[in-house]
Order: structure tokens, then sequence, then C-alpha cells
């Protein structure tokens, strides 16, 4: 973003005077916007801005009304040519992906140009907040409000839902509707048949627990995530998640002080799938816990790779890391075949990741390789680096601690499969801390 | 392209560099430093051509903030909004700062720069982020203008030369807890507005101080 405002700056110098006409970043005179190009702003204002910026949004100020949007035209721009908003941060070139937003450079440019011509535009009508889903199935209430403070780094809170069920039933969407909603920043969710959510839930004396950074219990294994004003996301009407009788539910949100002592309390919104045959959706973790970045290291790199020894359809992913990450990248190589990108991060942010699922599910036979890549930068110059002065970086527990996984949703289709799988995840996630420990101990203290 | 420049930071020291290369810009900087599209300020305030309305007056009517200064007098005004959320995370920082302000005897104004508020909405947002009773609405832009602000939350710190003027010390940031807009960091490392506070007080005179703010854009007034 500062490149862009830099080379504007300059180029703006080059120009002799200084009033008049507002000049466009090449020289010339803004051109007033067409009948056609006014419709197509309002078109990217309701699918990429309206979700958040509406009465009642988690975003700080509604921008449905044109008038509205005439006034921060300016700060419109700005975040959209820096691509702070809308915030979405897989490439969009890659595996088409569900929910997509973004501008490309030349929606940008008609955005930017808008602001230097008087914005016009239409008001547009509210979203459906929930979509298609229609009422919920069961709303889960947490047993009391969590307390947010009124300044430093974001809290992260987890709740802990036990949903009566008599039989299994597969998941089609679940969604947080927040109580306030302004300091809502995002989520994950995680079904848990450990009861270990459970027994830190029960040790707390407030409603869920404030969790040190992640779930407590569990390094990885979210099976859904969401960033603010997402829609709930459906799950593929033939690959959902089973939640089992007794299995609890945790729910991870992460908070934002805003300047004010304030509570959360919201409800959990469950959706169920029609009865009938599906695939069984289960988390696949790739990624590793040896991770120790030195100070001012900016090109340090987590690599992990598996071999796939049953077919299986890719769903989608959920990337694990936190502040240092910039990149993340997943390739997958079919038996014989090469290797082909299918999901990139190139600018990772903490409070914009959400679950990724293709649009289109991914076949991969048995003897598929997936390998993910993760690429932190642990410099002063990663303005996403919460130290001022850079420490060194560990993977660990504690929310300054860094991740490295790549939680893959992968459809099973029989159950056999899907308990080799589930099997898979532990026996993985075992192997990894011995890993770790046999790694730490070759490492200087 | 109105990108506000600082004196601190790789990036505005190469446009600064750069403007002096071409020969361009709009004008002087009040210390002396070209500056892109930088709005033309003075560094002398006058300070009953800079009116706003008083929300904590029963009347609610246009007044000068700086009004009636003490020569030596030091004044800190701070431009917010009730819908910035970056404005609004400072609440508490903000609070601190005005209070230690009256403490030492400097005069402190919260100044919103959204010309279509309520004054309900600022009373109710002054008492929500403890901003005091010297709370005004720039509705006209005069403080806005004359100082150059461009987001929320930014600052001044003034000095009084005598009783109708001021002497613009500082224009900028809280400190440096944001690097964008969107981008924070865990904590502060330079508290910039405290500083210039604090060298205002000891009666340092020098350069004009000007650093970035990160924040939301004054709304503009032309559309009402």
């Amino acid at each position: 973003m500062r490149r862009r405002l830099l080379l504007a700056a300059l180029v703006a110098l080059a120009i002799p005077g200084c009033g008049g006409e507002e000049p466009s970043a090449s020289g010339a005179a803004d051109v007033a916007l067409l009948p056609a190009e006014i419709a197509t702003l309002d078109g990217l204002f309701a699918t990429n801005c309206a979700g958040c910026h509406r009465e009642g949004g988690p975003a700080p100020f509604a921008l449905l009304d044109a008038r509205d949007r005439r006034r921060r035209a300016r700060q419109i721009a700005e975040v959209v040519g820096s691509r702070y908003m809308p915030p979405w941060l897989p490439d969009r070139d890659l595996e088409p992906l569900v929910g997509a937003r973004g501008l490309d450079e030349d929606e940008i440019a008609l955005v930017e140009r808008w602001a230097r011509t008087g914005a016009p535009g239409a008001d547009l009508a509210p979203p459906a907040g929930e979509g298609d889903l229609g009422p919920p199935d069961l709303v889960l209430e947490a047993a009391g409000p969590i307390a947010i403070p009124a300044e430093g780094a974001g809290i992260q809170h987890t709740l802990v839902y036990r949903p009566d069920l008599a039989a299994p039933r597969d998941l089609r969407a679940l969604a947080y509707r927040p109580g306030n909603p302004g300091a809502l920043h995002g989520g994950g969710l995680l079904l848990d048949a450990s009861g270990g959510a459970r027994r830190l839930d029960e040790r707390s004396p407030e409603a869920g627990y404030r969790s040190p950074g992640g779930m407590g219990y569990s390094l990885v294994g979210s099976l859904d995530a969401f960033s603010p004003g997402a829609r709930p996301q459906p799950w593929p009407d033939d690959a959902t998640p089973r939640l089992a009788p007794g299995e609890t539910i945790s729910l991870e949100l992460h908070l934002n002080p805003r300047g004010r002592l304030e509570e959360e309390r919201g409800a959990l919104r469950v959706w169920f799938a029609p009865p009938g045959p599906r695939d069984e959706v289960v988390p696949l973790a790739i990624g590793s816990l040896c991770i120790d970045i030195p100070p001012g290291a900016r090109d340090y790199r987590v690599e992990d790779e598996i071999e796939l020894d049953r077919d299986v359809r890719l769903v989608g992913l959920f990337p694990m890391a936190r502040y240092v990450c910039q990149e993340v990248t997943l390739r997958v190589t079919p038996p014989g075949g090469t290797p082909r990108t299918v999901f990139r991060i190139r600018d990772f942010d903490l409070n914009w990741v959400q679950r990724y699922q293709f649009a289109a599910p991914i076949v991969l036979p048995a003897g598929s390789r997936i390998a993910m890549e993760m690429v932190y930068d642990n410099s002063r110059a990663n303005p996403q680096n919460p130290r001022a002065a850079p420490e060194r970086v560990r993977a660990g527990m504690r929310a300054i601690d860094e991740a490295g996984f790549v939680i893959l949703h992968l459809a099973a289709a029989t159950a056999d499969d899907a308990a080799a799988l589930r099997r898979r995840h532990e026996d993985g996630f075992r192997l990894r801390l011995e890993r770790r420990r046999a790694w730490e101990a070759q490492r200087p203290r | 392209m109105r990108e506000s420049i600082g004196t601190r930071g790789g990036a505005a020291a190469l446009v600064l560099a750069a403007a002096a290369l071409l020969g361009a810009g709009c004008g002087k900087s009040p210390s002396g430093a070209e500056s892109a599209g930088e709005p033309a300020i003075s560094r002398r305030i006058v300070a009953n051509e800079l009116r706003a309305q008083a929300v904590f007056d029963r009347e609610n009517p246009e007044i000068a903030p700086l009004a009636s200064a003490r020569p030596g007098e030091v004044a800190v005004l701070l431009f917010v909004t009730t819908d910035c959320p970056i404005a609004n995370g400072y609440g508490p920082e903000i609070g601190r700062i005005r209070a230690d302000c009256v403490s030492r005897g400097a005069r402190f104004a919260a100044i919103h720069v959204d010309p279509e508020l309520a004054i309900e909405d600022a009373w109710r947002h002054a008492k929500e982020f403890d901003l005091g009773e010297s709370v005004f609405i720039d509705r006209r832009h005069l403080l806005v203008d004359a100082l150059g602000i461009r987001v929320t939350p930014e600052a001044a710190v003034l000095v009084a030369e005598d009783r109708d003027h001021w002497r613009l010390d500082y224009r900028g940031r809280i400190d440096d807890l944001y690097v964008d807009f969107g981008q924070r960091r865990a904590e502060a490392s330079t508290p910039d507005l405290r500083l210039a506070i604090d060298r205002a007080l000891a009666g340092t005179k020098g350069e004009l101080v000007l650093t970035r703010a990160i924040g939301c854009y004054v709304p503009e007034l032309g559309d009402r």
C-alpha cells in the first residue's frame, strides 16, 4: 500500500499547478462516470461491502446509502486501492473459492475514479443475513456474557456448547450471531469428542474460558472459521462434517477492545443437513510444530507434505498461523502428475482468515500428494509483527506464539475412510509432537 | 493526492527529497520543507478566526476553543469522530492525555470533524469515551483547514504567543501504534503526542513537528 501511495505522490509531484480539476494519477482530468459504470460500482459495493457496512453490521459505519458512500469516498478509494478492503486473502486466479470477494485492477481503478468524480450511485438494499439457509435447527446460547476490556490487544475466548443429540447429525452450516457485532473479529469452531473443551470450561468460573491462543486443548483441528461479516458458509450438499452424540462444539471468538468496557453475548446457530447419503468431511492437519524464527528473519519457511493412501475429495482448508506468517501455499500432485498450486495467500492476516471452500471439491485419488508451505517474516518491516523490536518466535499455545498448519477438509466416501483419516489426523499430531521434542533436544535454549 | 507527509519515516523523507528534486509542490509547509499536496497552512494561528460549536454549552453556540490565551499556555486539540474505530480505540489513552493536560495546566479540547454530527451524539460519545466537557463540533472545518487535519484521530499542540495568537508546534498521530489502516502493533513504541506536549510545556521552541496520523478521513464538507 505504501508503495502505491508513494508512487502516486511522486506522479502528483511531477504535475505542474496545484488547483483546478483534480487530475487522476495519469495526469488526465477524470471523465464523469457513465450510467453503466455507476451501475457496475453499485453492484461491486453491494457484493463486497454491504455484508458488513450496514446498520447493525460488524463494520463501524454503514455504506448502503449513496450519500454515506459519497461522504466517505476518499476513505473507500484508499482502502480499496491498498486492497485492505474488501477483505479477502487468497489469490483469485487459482481454484475458485466459495464466497470470494475482491476487486481486480480495472475495478479498483473504477472505484478510484468514482471517488474523484463525485462518487455517484444509488441506495443499496440490505443483504440477506444468512442467505438461503432459512431458520436454524438449533440456537445455542452461552451461559453468560464475555467481558471485553477497553484497550490492549484483542482477546480470544472459547465457548463450549453441548448439543443434546440422540443420533449423529450431518452439519449443513454453523454460524455465530454476535450480540455486539462491532467487537467481534472472527472465530473458529471445532467439534470435540475428547472432552478437553468441556474440562476447561468446567474449571473456568465464567461462561467458557479465556484462551491462551488457540482453544487450549489441541493445537490442530479447526473445522470451521469465520471472519467478520462473512455469511454462514454451508458445506457442500454431498459432503458435511458429522456431529456425534456427546460431542461438544468449541467456539473460539476473537474480540477486539474498542476504547470502553463492553460485553459480548451471542448465539451459535446450527443448521443440519437433511437425512441422506453423503460423504463425511474430516480434518487432516499438515504442517509442523518445529518453528523457531530468529528475530529479523524475513524468509523463514515451514513445509510439509503427505501422500494419500485412499481416494478423497479436498473440500477446502483452514490455514492456521498467527502474526508473522506472510504466505500460505497449498499444492496437490496426482499420482504420476505434476504439482499444481490450488491455494495461495500472499499477505496473511490473522484478522481476516476464515475457512475456505473450493467451489468444486478437488478429486484426489490414492497416491496423490498434498504439500503446504508457509513463509514467515519476523522483521520490523512486517507490519503485522506485533513486536516493535522483533524477538525470537516459536510454535506454541500462547497468542504471541506462531503456528504452521493447514487443516485440510477431506470428504471421505465411506465410514471406514472417515475413521482412517481421523486416526491419521490424531496420529499425525502425536508424531509431530514427538518430532518437536527430538528437535527441541538438539536446539539451543 | 493528499497524502500526509511526516517528517519522520523513510517514505516521507523520500517524497520530500523527490519534491525538492522536481521543484514542484503546492507551497511550503510551516517548517520550510516542501510537501506534496499538503494543504498550505500557517504555523501562526489566530484564535478568534477559528470557531466551532460547543457541545456542552447550554445554547451550543459557536465559540473559539483557543480564545483568551495566556502567553506560553499550551493547548492540545484532539480531532475525533464518533464512528472511527481507530479514534475510539484510543479512547482510554485520550482520556489519560486529557487528565494529564488538565493537571499540568494545559488546555485540552476534543474536536469533532463530522459536520453533520448531532449534538446529542457528540454529548453521548464524550461521556462514553471520557473526553471531558471541552468538546466542539467543527461544522465549517475552520480548525480542520487551518491546522491541516486529514484524519481522526489526529492531534495538534499549540503554544500561545499572546492573548489572540498561537504557534503550532505539533500535528499528527497520538503514537505509532498503527502502522497503517488495519495494521496495529501490540503496543506503541513512540508516544509522539505526549512528547510534543512535554516539549511545549517545557517551553522548548523549535521546528514544527509533523507525523503521519493513521485513521479515518475527515468527512468532506461538500455533500450535505
